[in-house]
């Protein structure tokens, strides 16, 4: 007889909804956390070795060597930020779908791509940047450059597939070598203390990469599908990109703006004014950060594996919606801690600047600077926050906008407040991170009143 | 959407298939293979919806000379859409929906009259609206509020996404073969006497209706003997109400498409007297209601009967796949009884295998079991002409049956039949068409379901007694060619087609 079978149930099957989603958001989060390490670690051996030679000059070696260090981080953050988010939710997804015998070639692949753009890239960039420098230098910044890149991609991979604490091991190991090594090599100059950066960064990676190789055996050694075109998540990669960028934006200007900025070694600059007390603002958001990740990693993700858990199986949908309005609950606890964490902590830093920079010899007339920074990284630290949850709810739209939005009212901002004087200094950086940060919370207030809305009816 | 075969020829007769012609071989597909091929003066085409194309495999027919289009569309094939974007959702469409929803759940009042206009769908509750505006899924929660707010909500979310689904993609292939057929002939209710009423009002054709078995009666059973969202989940904590609001809305929905089919279907037929009966209790109009038997090629047939011996062989067959519904285990357990008093007798059993292997192999173990090795024999497929003149007695022992089409070539082959009292077996057997077939007299036996000692003592009754048996098969033969004629059958067609196409011009 004629007639149809309801298979509902296979419907139900569908991945739409996966719960995996997790794993790759929180790599939103910690890809800031290792280069505020590799800050850290920089500015010491600045010092350390400032104070060991005596020579705190800003044409000396040291000083041009860790300039060139930043310049190194900050090209290849941006530079490999295109493919660190899209390439998370790629394992994400993979794990989902339990083919994690993919990883490790897609991993490989992607390094293997990244670095060979990235010679195209450095080549002509650290020949532009340096016309007077010797060829071992280039070399080595151009292979500390590439090392760099899949550092971070390594990282990210580790971050999101939960090797937590051999990460922060390793980083820690190999930032010591760093240093121990600067410290070996001070005497034969800038090629010196840059070997010392590559050794580490080398040791760093191949920790990473062991790492992986070991927890995901795989038996291919390259493969490129992460690069298929239907696959490829644009939205992602863009929202990374410009959120990275949007993070360098004012330094660079700063750097060479001429008002601002010097040449530090040839082409490459620096700003005397601006990049101390923005580095040490950085520095200050590290406890809100920790307290945001915890929430983060503690209870949302929870709450959020229970929302999707019921919508796939036995929740009503009176269970639903309690358990969104938890999530809510949770979005806002976390948000108000590092409001008020973040700003006990800022209100004391206000108050003991003045004495923190007289300890590190820096002029009180970095301060003002210092203060409206300091407002700046807390809302940054806001403003990323709203990006991991949307990464979480998979609004990879709205991430994208607001990263946009953010790099071009930075830029804008920065060369303005450039315009507008030494006072104005950091208002840009502020002000554009307060926008998209209201904007960001004004969006996501929206998205999880909608969430049933949105998951039963778009699909 | 996909035309497999256009001619560019007009259609005259557009027939609906709803899973079955030309994928899946069966009751309905034979039907609707033997009307084309028999009616040869008239240009056929077919609509196929089925639920989703991974579900079917190759066509299975040979397309007759004028079969001149086929169209092929899928209702479940819901892939992941990327496209949809957030709507807010028209005032009016949702007045509309909740009018509909109304006569849906009450059935009181007017038949809401926007359900026969195809723009409805397609421009005022469209899919946009229905499956992803804000307006909708306020509705639906409502409704889930209101009627079942301890169900899961994906599970209630789910039917009524795939409850009203296929809605639109009917309304799609009735906009786009929208003038290409002069009338239109659904072999049941459902969807696809949904989609030829939709087209039918639409083009203002006739729309003619040959149910098969009773779609309606027939979801329902599927429906309550089905389980449809089982988790994994201890029986204990089970709710016994929770299925059955998901239950109820399939009826309600399957009840409420019947009823527009009938309402709009001239005439309405049925191939015996118990579905028409059930096609009225369902709202059919009495007026309207006619059987049309199935026939059969009796001249084939005949020749089966004149190859027969004098002696009755110690044959009984049955004839049908080897499926849980036959009950052929029952054959089997009736087959160990006649064999105790006549041990030469044997069981046949003529049809695949392959279909259920579980309950197949469970049916071999049984014979073993029974000691029955010798006695019964699975025969696999066979043709029916070589073996109805070796066989004593046809049986059936179905638990559900339509009209089945065995036991009429029983009867042109000569061979009376043993049958349980379902579908039109009875009817077959002792005449149920009119007076005239009730005097010709029985010509065979009808007994209860699952009931092994009645049937053995049934074919014991006709083996022992040749005088009745022989009375019998004369009936059987008088009965068919008087009734179940292939010609007669096709003159009928002939004449509602006729009559139809006037009644367009």
């Amino acid at each position: 007889m004629a007639g149809i079978g309801f298979e509902l149930k296979r419907v139900l099957k569908k991945g739409t909804l996966g719960s995996m989603l997790h794993t790759y958001t929180l790599s939103a989060m910690l890809s800031s956390g290792p280069w505020v390490i590799s800050m850290i670690v920089v500015m010491l051996i600045g010092m350390v070795s400032a104070a060991i030679s005596g020579a705190g000059g800003s044409q000396s070696g040291q000083f041009q060597s860790i300039v060139t260090y930043v310049m190194m981080l900050a090209s290849s953050l941006v530079f490999s930020s295109f493919f660190q988010l899209p390439f998370t939710r790629f394992v994400a997804d993979r794990i989902f779908e339990k083919r994690e015998d993919l990883i490790l070639p897609n991993f490989f692949g992607l390094l293997t791509v990244i670095s060979a753009v990235g010679i195209l890239f450095a080549i002509p960039f650290s020949l532009w940047l340096f016309d007077s420098q010797s060829n071992l230098f280039l070399v080595l910044f151009i292979a500390t450059f590439l090392t760099l890149n899949s550092v971070w991609i390594a990282n990210i991979l580790a971050t999101s597939l939960r090797f937590f604490r051999i990460t922060i091991f390793a980083y820690l190991g190999s930032y010591l070598l760093v240093f121990v090594l600067a410290l070996l090599l001070e005497p034969y100059g800038k090629e010196g203390l840059l070997g010392a950066f590559l050794a580490g960064n080398l040791l760093l990676l191949f920790i990473l990469v062991m790492a992986i190789i070991y927890h995901y055996p795989s038996p291919w050694l390259l493969r490129f599908d992460f690069f298929r075109k239907k696959g490829f998540y644009w939205y992602l990669g863009m929202a990374s990109l410009f959120y990275n960028l949007g993070i360098w934006i004012d330094k660079l200007i700063f750097w060479y703006h001429p008002l601002t900025g010097f040449a530090v070694i040839d082409r490459l600059h620096a700003s005397v004014v601006y990049d101390l007390p923005i580095f040490l603002a950085y520095l200050a958001i590290i406890p809100g950060m920790a307290v945001f990740f915890y929430r983060l990693e503690a209870d949302f993700s929870e709450d959020y594996d229970n929302y999707y858990n019921l919508i796939r199986q036995e929740g009503t949908l009176g269970n639903i919606r309690r358990n969104r309005y938890r999530m809510i609950g949770t979005i806002r606890l976390a948000l108000r801690e590092i409001l008020i964490i973040q700003g006990i902590f800022n209100l004391i830093l206000f108050l003991f600047s003045g004495r923190i920079f007289e300890m590190l010899h820096l002029p009180q007339l970095y301060l003002p600077l210092f203060y409206i920074d300091l407002v700046g990284t807390q809302l940054q630290l806001g403003f990323m926050s709203v990006l991991a949850i949307l990464f979480y709810l998979d609004r990879q739209r709205e991430a994208m906008v607001l990263s946009v939005l953010f790099f071009l009212m930075n830029a804008g901002g920065t060369l303005l407040s450039i315009q507008a004087g030494p006072y104005f200094f950091g208002y840009g950086f502020a002000l554009s991170l307060l926008v998209v940060f209201l904007i960001g919370l004004y969006w996501l207030r929206y998205v999880m009143e909608r969430l049933e809305y949105e998951t039963f009816m778009l699909q | 959407m996909r035309t497999l075969l256009d001619k560019k020829e007009a259609v005259d007769i557009m027939i609906i298939s709803e899973g079955t012609y030309p994928y899946v071989r069966g009751g309905v597909s034979s039907w609707i293979h033997q009307l084309v091929n028999g009616l040869p003066q008239y240009r056929f085409g077919i609509v196929f919806i089925g639920s989703k194309e991974e579900e079917y495999g190759e066509i299975q027919y040979a397309f007759p000379e004028n079969l001149v289009y086929l169209l092929e569309a899928y209702m479940f094939d819901f892939g992941k859409r990327s496209d949809v974007k957030p709507l807010k959702g028209k005032r009016k469409a949702l007045q509309d929906t909740r009018k509909i929803y109304r006569w849906f759940t009450s059935r009181e009042g007017e038949f809401p009259p926007q359900l026969y206009r195809l723009d409805f769908y397609l421009k005022e509750v469209d899919e946009r609206f229905f499956l992803h505006s804000e307006s909708a899924w306020n509705f639906i929660t409502e409704q889930y509020e209101k009627h079942a707010p301890e169900m899961p909500f994906v599970d209630y979310f789910w039917t009524v996404r795939s409850i009203h689904a296929p809605i639109w993609i009917l309304a799609w292939i009735a906009r786009h073969i929208s003038g290409r057929a002069k009338v239109i002939h659904t072999p049941s209710t459902g969807y696809a006497g949904f989609l030829g009423a939709l087209i039918s009002r639409n083009d203002e054709v006739p729309l003619i209706l040959t149910e098969h078995g009773i779609y309606t009666k027939e979801r329902k059973i599927d429906l309550l003997s089905s389980d449809l969202f089982s988790h994994k989940r201890f029986e204990l904590m089970y709710q016994a109400h929770e299925n059955d609001y998901i239950k109820e809305m399939w009826i309600r929905f399957f009840e409420g498409i019947g009823y527009f089919c009938y309402d709009r279907a001239e005439p309405i037929l049925s191939l015996y007297h118990g579905a028409k009966e059930a096609q009225i209790a369902y709202g059919a109009d009495p007026k309207r209601c006619r059987v049309v038997p199935n026939g059969v090629n009796t001249e084939v047939l005949s020749e089966a009967y004149k190859k027969r011996e004098e002696k009755i062989p110690l044959v009984v067959t049955l004839i049908g796949r080897v499926v849980a519904i036959k009950d052929i285990k029952t054959f089997i357990r009736a087959i160990r009884i006649a064999v105790f008093e006549f041990p030469e007798l044997e069981g046949w059993i003529v049809g695949p295998t392959d279909e259920d292997p579980e309950y197949a192999q469970e049916c071999l173990r049984i014979v073993q079991n029974l000691g029955l090795e010798n006695r019964v024999k699975f025969l696999g497929f066979q043709n029916v002409a070589e073996i109805l003149p070796q066989t004593g007695i046809l049986t059936l022992t179905s638990i559900s049956e339509g009209m089945p089409l065995v036991i009429l070539e029983g009867f042109a082959a000569g061979v009376p039949a043993v049958a349980t009292d379902v579908g039109s077996c009875r009817e077959l057997i002792e005449g149920g068409l009119n007076e005239e077939d009730k005097k010709i007299g029985k010509a065979g036996e009808v007994v209860k379901i699952a009931n092994a000692s009645e049937l053995a003592e049934a074919y014991l009754k006709l083996f022992k007694d040749e005088a009745l048996w022989y009375r019998y098969q004369q009936n059987a033969l008088r009965r068919v060619n008087r009734f179940y004629t292939q010609e007669q059958f096709f003159k009928t067609y002939h004449d509602i087609y006729k009559k139809a196409l006037l009644w367009r011009a």
